[in-house]
């Protein structure tokens, strides 16, 4: 099991355990915290965060991203993580 | 001025905005102002799939056995899709194409008008495997109030906006007799129409659909109608790319980085556009209490996608920088994202693989030649 640190999004500030299985967003979802998204795909962009410490792996996407930033739809855990806002 | 289908002008594309600058001749791709629209190409070109390639016979089955209800409720939203994609195989390319002045942008509206008219042929896939007349679901929706009803709210912008654009193409701005309408032309209206068009579109792909892949992935939770699902993912898979499209449009223009007169028109639009929103989600209410009249399936009832459009459409106003209309609340349908996450979409044959790599966190402690390890392709 990898913990996921939410640093401060959307209010909230806690640590989840999950497998590493399901996308950070969808994991973010079903503990509850909810995080701005639109496409799920990868396309949009509306879901980045930063990624404050740890390892994911992230799929393709279309969106530019600068260092440090992820997509919650197109990543999962490969390490234990701390993920914040990115404002 | 009148429309030549390759003006002779000299235009520098750089300096143009989306829309009603000098007309795209040279079909170029080597400089672009916005990349993003040739990035949503690719990706739709790297989407490409046929219905043929999707096995939907043992829907045919699972079809037999559902109840009078259940029937209705499938039946109905392959109509209410079918209109939808009939609409948007024709209008990008229709209502777009003529003012389009970026040659990546116009690449962009033929390929996604393309992959609708794929859309279009899948619902025939299916109708033809499920039913042994598929010529009565066909000829159904013409008769059938609330779907002709729902075409009207969404092609009358695209109308307006043709109808206009097609005057203003010919003879320019001015008072012009159409059909013994006189009406008057200028830009600055006809800017109006496209940003509401714009609008009108985004709604149609990001709220209207939802419903009836709801109800679609519903079914295949259930184990029936599995061929359908599969398609009708697909077809969500395309449409998730079809309305960041739009959304990127909407935002490049309320951001005020492409024609400032577009980006006044948007602030001057905001509520009638928050209006068009609330709007599309009661009707779509509307249209869940329709499919349900006759009774609920296993697993869905009008109540529970009544709250789920409620927040599609909080999630959509929300992508385009509009303060949601509802209460903010988590997903009342959680197992809906199984069927659109992009994790989980199988790939088509010919759809190359997806590639992912490692991200790390910044660390400050090491320096920048170090950063490059962020591009370390996995596989
Ligand atoms: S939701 Fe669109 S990029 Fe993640
Ligand atoms: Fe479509
Ligand atoms: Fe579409």
């Amino acid at each position: 099991m990898f913990k996921i640190d939410v640093d401060n999004i959307n209010g909230k500030t806690e640590s989840l355990y999950v497998y590493g299985e399901q996308s950070i967003l969808t994991e973010l979802e079903e503990h509850n915290v909810l995080l701005n998204h639109s496409c799920r795909q990868g396309h949009c962009g509306s879901c980045v965060l930063l990624l404050l410490q740890g390892d994911v792996l992230h799929q393709d996407c279309l969106v530019p991203l600068s260092q440090g930033e992820i997509l919650a739809c197109q990543s999962k855990p490969i390490t234990d993580i701390k993920i914040g806002s990115r404002n | 001025m009148s429309y030549s289908i390759f003006s002779k002008k000299v235009v520098n594309t750089m300096a143009q905005p989306m829309f009603f600058g000098d007309a795209v001749n040279v079909a170029r791709f080597d400089k672009q102002k916005f990349e993003m629209f040739e990035k949503l190409t690719e990706k739709q070109l790297s989407f490409f799939w046929r219905p043929e390639e999707i096995d939907v016979s043992k829907d045919k089955m699972d079809f037999a056995k559902l109840l009078p209800n259940e029937k209705h409720i499938f039946l109905s939203n392959l109509q209410y899709q079918i209109l939808l994609d009939s609409v948007q195989g024709r209008s990008p390319n229709i209502a777009f194409l003529p003012i389009v002045s970026l040659p990546e942008l116009e690449n962009w509206i033929e390929t996604w008008s393309f992959s609708e008219t794929i859309h279009s042929r899948s619902y025939t896939h299916i109708i033809r495997a499920i039913v042994n007349e598929p010529g009565a679901v066909f000829d159904d929706i013409m008769k059938t109030e609330q779907i002709i009803e729902r075409a009207e709210s969404v092609s009358k912008h695209y109308d307006e906006l043709i109808k206009c654009s097609q005057a203003y193409l010919l003879h320019g701005e001015g008072t012009h007799d159409l059909n013994g309408d006189k009406t008057t032309i200028d830009l600055k209206c006809l800017k109006r129409k496209l940003y509401l068009t714009i609008m009108s579109v985004n709604i149609l792909e990001a709220v209207r659909f939802y419903v009836s892949f709801a109800c679609s992935f519903a079914f295949a939770e259930r184990k029936v109608m599995e061929g359908n699902a599969k398609i009708i993912k697909m077809i969500a898979r395309d449409e998730a790319l079809h309305l960041t499209g739009t959304q990127h449009m909407i935002n490049l223009i309320r951001d005020g980085k492409d024609d400032p007169e577009m980006t006044a028109i948007a602030a001057e639009c905001e509520s009638e556009v928050i209006n068009m929103f609330k709007e599309a989600c009661e009707q779509e209410k509307n249209w869940a209490e329709y499919l349900f009249r006759d009774g609920s399936m296993i697993g869905l009832n009008a109540e529970i996608l009544k709250q789920y459009l409620e927040y599609v459409t909080n999630i959509r106003m929300n992508a385009i920088g509009l303060k949601p209309l509802f209460e903010e609340r988590s997903n009342p349908l959680p197992w809906i994202n199984h069927w659109l996450d992009s994790d989980n979409v199988q790939v088509a044959p010919q759809e190359t693989e997806i590639t992912s790599y490692l991200v790390s966190a910044i660390d400050n402690t090491l320096d920048d030649s170090d950063a490059d390890f962020g591009d370390f392709k996995l596989d």
